[in-house]
């Protein structure tokens, strides 16, 4: 049998098995409550009391805590480049639209870049928003953050979107790398956003 | 305004439930080759979209992300499964009997091999069968496969032709097992007292 004949034959086998699921079973499935998260529920009247005694009773408290660490914005200070890297404002990769651009200066807010000698090099950006991370890039958390990574196999470019509450919504650190593997990403944003 | 929009957020996650939900499990079924392990990786599949919907909802394909992560969750779950069913085998092993004599019925007559490919597809270890689902089902092309499953084409390849060959080995090993035992005829020879079966000759070759 030949690969062709094979491929066929599976082609066929794969769709008469796929029509054999019954209706009905996707209808269950259909009929769940997930509970999306961007749901938001109005308020109830209990609901309403409670935040009010709690907004009175923070307001107390909070000109002694020190401000929640949810809505502390990243900073770029705490990112550091991996051995044998050199600081650079050279670009590294592209960068998904409206990030970085223009590019500051290494050491700068909101970006950093470093290359090596053996042609590897990385760049954090930060967004003053939620990017949207491209179709196909791969769920990867990064310590309690949901991140979501691309992989570009031709150049080994990995691009890391990472979301980080703040103040004002939400802000996004982007870490592009070449020849660096994805668990050196991983643990570069990783001790970035540890110090924050 | 903020609750208008979470409505239409709601609205916009029951729609995408209700598009995908049957591919979904299509997929889960040939994944798993047991419908209600495909409804259970189904409704978590769907439970984790819902979780990450505020990010999902922007992506240009949320299809192509539920797909993602039910794959990935069928290959992550498959070694549970394989221990369930292996438990499960024992008390099945004369149903097996028998069924074993239909297939062996039927591959004597060259009437059908999707029986034959399915069974050995549900023996393929887990990631082999996620790149044959996806690609021969799905139709997805080889680089898709690769962002699915978080590797490079060059591992895509290789797995497909693994898991190719050892169908075909499969289907071939069956045929063998068929044969008469002892000194026979060779093949041809055996063919020629069976009805005239295109397809059978041409396996034989």
């Amino acid at each position: 049998m030949t690969t062709d004949d094979i491929e066929a034959s599976l082609r066929d086998a794969l769709a008469w098995k796929a029509a054999a699921v019954p209706a009905h079973a996707a209808d269950r499935l259909m009929h769940l409550d997930y509970r999306p998260r961007a749901m938001r529920r109005p308020p109830t009247a209990a609901a309403a009391l409670a935040t009010a005694v709690l907004a009175a009773a923070g307001g107390y408290l909070a000109s002694s805590l020190p401000a929640s660490d949810a809505t502390t914005p990243v900073s770029l200070a705490a990112f550091r480049l991996p051995a044998g890297y050199t600081a650079t404002s050279a670009p590294c990769a592209p960068l998904p639209p409206g990030i970085g651009a223009p590019r500051a200066a290494h050491g700068e807010a909101g970006f950093a870049a470093g290359a090596a000698a053996h042609g590897g090099c990385i760049e954090a950006a930060l967004a003053a928003r939620a990017v949207r991370p491209p179709s196909g890039a791969t769920p990867t958390p990064v310590g309690r953050y949901e991140a979501f990574m691309t992989k570009q196999t031709p150049d080994q470019t990995i691009t890391l979107y990472i979301a980080t509450p703040a103040a004002k919504g939400a802000q996004e650190l982007v870490i592009v790398a070449r020849n660096l593997s994805a668990s050196q990403v991983i643990d570069i944003a990783r001790r970035t956003l540890r110090t924050r | 305004m903020r609750w208008l929009r979470a409505g239409a957020a709601r609205q916009e996650f029951e729609r995408f439930v209700t598009g995908s939900t049957d591919r979904l499990l299509r997929t889960a079924y040939l994944m798993t080759s047991d419908l209600t392990e495909a409804e259970d990786l189904v409704q978590e599949t769907l439970l984790q979209v819902a979780r990450r919907w505020n990010r999902v909802l922007s992506m240009a394909h949320p299809s192509a992300y539920a797909r993602q992560v039910l794959v990935n969750l069928a290959i992550d779950d498959a070694a549970r499964r394989a221990r369930r069913h292996g438990e499960l085998g024992l008390a099945d092993a004369s149903r097996l009997a028998g069924l074993r004599d239909h297939r062996a019925e039927r591959a004597l007559y060259a009437i059908d091999t999707k029986a034959e490919l399915l069974a050995a597809l549900a023996g393929l270890p887990a990631r082999q069968r996620a790149v044959i689902v996806l690609r021969y089902w799905e139709d997805l092309p080889e680089a898709d496969v690769a962002t699915v499953l978080g590797c490079s084409v060059g591992t895509v390849k290789s797995t497909a032709s693994r898991g190719l060959t050892r169908l075909r080995q499969a289907l071939t090993g069956e045929r063998q097992d068929i044969r008469p035992v002892g000194r026979q005829q060779p093949p041809d020879q055996r063919l020629t007292g069976l009805p005239a079966i295109p397809a059978l000759r041409k396996e034989y070759r």
